[in-house]
């Protein structure tokens, strides 16, 4: 016990009057953390935006204006009994008028048509939600049976259109995921480097320091110990630094993403709170991870006395 | 105390150390190992204290044949021999106070004790008055009588010093020298390696000649003799 709470003194006597070396260590470890941190930021930004834009589809069925009341009833009970199904909104033939007005304000051939026919020439709908993106191809299957073929105007033509968009950023997101996660192993590689010739460099510095300790008689543990200490002081600063760096860029940027994903449910800063501990957590692992691992490989050789 | 039986060190092919060097040192002996430089005396030493692994022969310290000592076993060898180097190798960030503790505080010594033991350590090296200051604050003498208090800590029986005087001036020298005559009168073996001929010629104990790797002289009052 005596023997570690040593180890831990001498630890942070050595981060103190070593300071340089030591900011320069955490200057090091703190870029390549905030590095990492920022294309693991990019992965989640790409993912929420996808998951944002696949919550948004859904499929419009619109009936002939004869269809009745009953009949949309009786399909969206029948479609209601799909698993993939969440739910189904109802539209009016009044509502279905309302919106195409409200999606035409100023278009005098929408009125003048309406006003020709003398009468509201659009039929009722069915607004559909499926649990899973994936849910919708069989949705649109049995929309397509003969049963409903007299009474339903438009089968979703577009969701197909859709889909085919929606397959494509699928595609591009999953594409550069792969692409993040060779960069993530790019500059996991790179700060491997950085850190364990920091490290090596810092223990370089304290090699005769080293020898004298094993020749009064210290065992490879005690000279050993310090070194593991001042490199998870090395860490854990580097964490706190980094999430005192990102916090703010993100909280700046934050207003610029939220614009540019208008009208979708993604809040960056709201995710990173949300996450604030395990993002930490994870730094701080990492950052001491890197250094111990690397304070503990360049002290070996310099124990063989 | 300390037995080499027909030892050999060969660092390379045409580089010996020492060849087929048979030794006895008795407790209690002050001896001095003298030769030119590259005669074997400092690797003599490295061999006493396992920096170095004889390639021949056995090594007997203190009852403990060490000629295959294990690495975790060498901390407790070294932890019973107190060193003294030419260039005192004292830990460069610790104060002179906490460079003599160290040497405590690696066997686990109750911090009591320590507070207790080094402030004795220095007053008997006269540094008493300078404990808090750092290695680079004193001069060539003063540091390696913070590396003799070291050597001490542990109150060992014996007592390696390699070329203690070689960086020091004669007033500092022979400061040093009466410093280990005392240490050896309380009853610890001191082996010298010195090439000082006033140092080993007034000291007038047994005195070990090398050359080239191998004994040519054992005096029991000796002289300096290349």
């Amino acid at each position: 016990m005596i023997t570690l709470w040593r180890m831990i003194t001498f630890g942070v006597q050595n981060f103190w009057r070593n300071i340089w070396l030591s900011v320069v260590t955490v200057i090091i470890l703190t870029l390549n953390l905030f590095l990492m941190s920022l294309v693991v930021g990019l992965n989640v930004v790409g993912d929420q935006a996808l998951a944002a834009v696949k919550e948004k589809v859904n499929l419009s069925v619109f009936f002939t204006a004869t269809t009745s009341e009953e009949q949309v009833e009786t399909i969206r009970q029948e479609l209601l009994q799909k698993p993939e199904v969440k739910s189904i909104a109802k539209i009016t033939r009044q509502q279905h008028l309302d919106d195409l007005k409200k999606a035409y304000p100023n278009s005098g051939l929408v009125n003048a048509a309406i006003e020709l026919l003398g009468e509201n020439p659009l039929g009722p709908g069915l607004v559909v939600t499926a649990r899973s993106f994936d849910g919708y191809s069989g949705v649109v299957q049995a929309l397509q049976d003969s049963k409903y073929e007299t009474v339903i105007e438009d089968t979703g033509n577009d969701f197909e259109a859709n889909r085919d968009v929606i397959n494509t950023i699928d595609h591009t997101v999953g594409r550069l995921r792969i692409a993040a996660i060779w960069l993530n192993l790019f500059f996991a590689l790179i700060a491997v480097l950085m850190v364990f010739n920091t490290i090596r460099v810092n223990i370089y510095t304290h090699s005769d320091e080293i020898g004298i300790m094993k020749l009064v008689g210290a065992s490879d543990t005690f000279v050993r110990g310090p070194f593991v200490v001042t490199s998870m002081m090395y860490g854990l600063l580097a964490a706190i630094l980094t999430t005192l760096i990102f916090v703010p860029i993100l909280t700046v940027t934050n207003p610029f993403l939220n614009s540019f994903f208008a009208g979708y449910d993604i809040n960056i800063l709201g995710y990173y709170y949300s996450h604030v501990w395990l993002v930490l957590g994870l730094e701080v692992l990492v950052g001491c991870g890197l250094s111990v691992l690397s304070s503990l490989f360049a002290i070996g050789r310099y124990l063989r006395v | 105390m300390v037995t080499l039986e027909h030892v050999t060190k060969i660092y390379q092919k045409d580089s010996i150390g020492l060849e087929d060097v048979s030794i006895e040192i008795n407790a209690g002996e002050f001896i001095s190992i003298v030769g030119q430089s590259g005669s074997g005396k400092t690797t003599l030493a490295k061999l006493i204290i396992a920096e170095e692994r004889p390639d021949k022969g056995k090594i007997i310290i203190g009852g403990w044949d060490i000629t295959h000592i294990k690495h975790h076993e060498i901390p407790d060898l070294r932890r019973q021999i107190g060193v003294v180097f030419q260039d005192f190798k004292l830990l460069p960030r610790k104060t002179l106070y906490e460079n003599v503790a160290f040497a405590l505080q690696v066997s686990g010594e109750a911090t009591s004790r320590i507070a207790t033991v080094v402030p004795q350590l220095l007053k008997i090296v006269g540094l008493e008055q300078k404990m808090e200051r750092y290695p680079r604050h004193v001069s060539g003498g003063e540091q390696q009588r913070v590396v003799i208090a070291r050597a001490l800590a542990h109150r060992p029986k014996l007592l390696v010093a390699d070329e203690p005087t070689g960086n020091l001036d004669s007033i500092n020298a022979q400061e040093i020298i009466s410093l280990l005559q005392k240490i050896n009168e309380f009853g610890t073996t001191v082996v010298l390696v010195t090439h000082n001929k006033d140092i080993v010629n007034m000291l007038k104990k047994r005195v070990i000649t090398l050359d080239h790797g191998h004994v040519i002289a054992d005096q029991r009052a000796g002289k300096y003799l290349l």
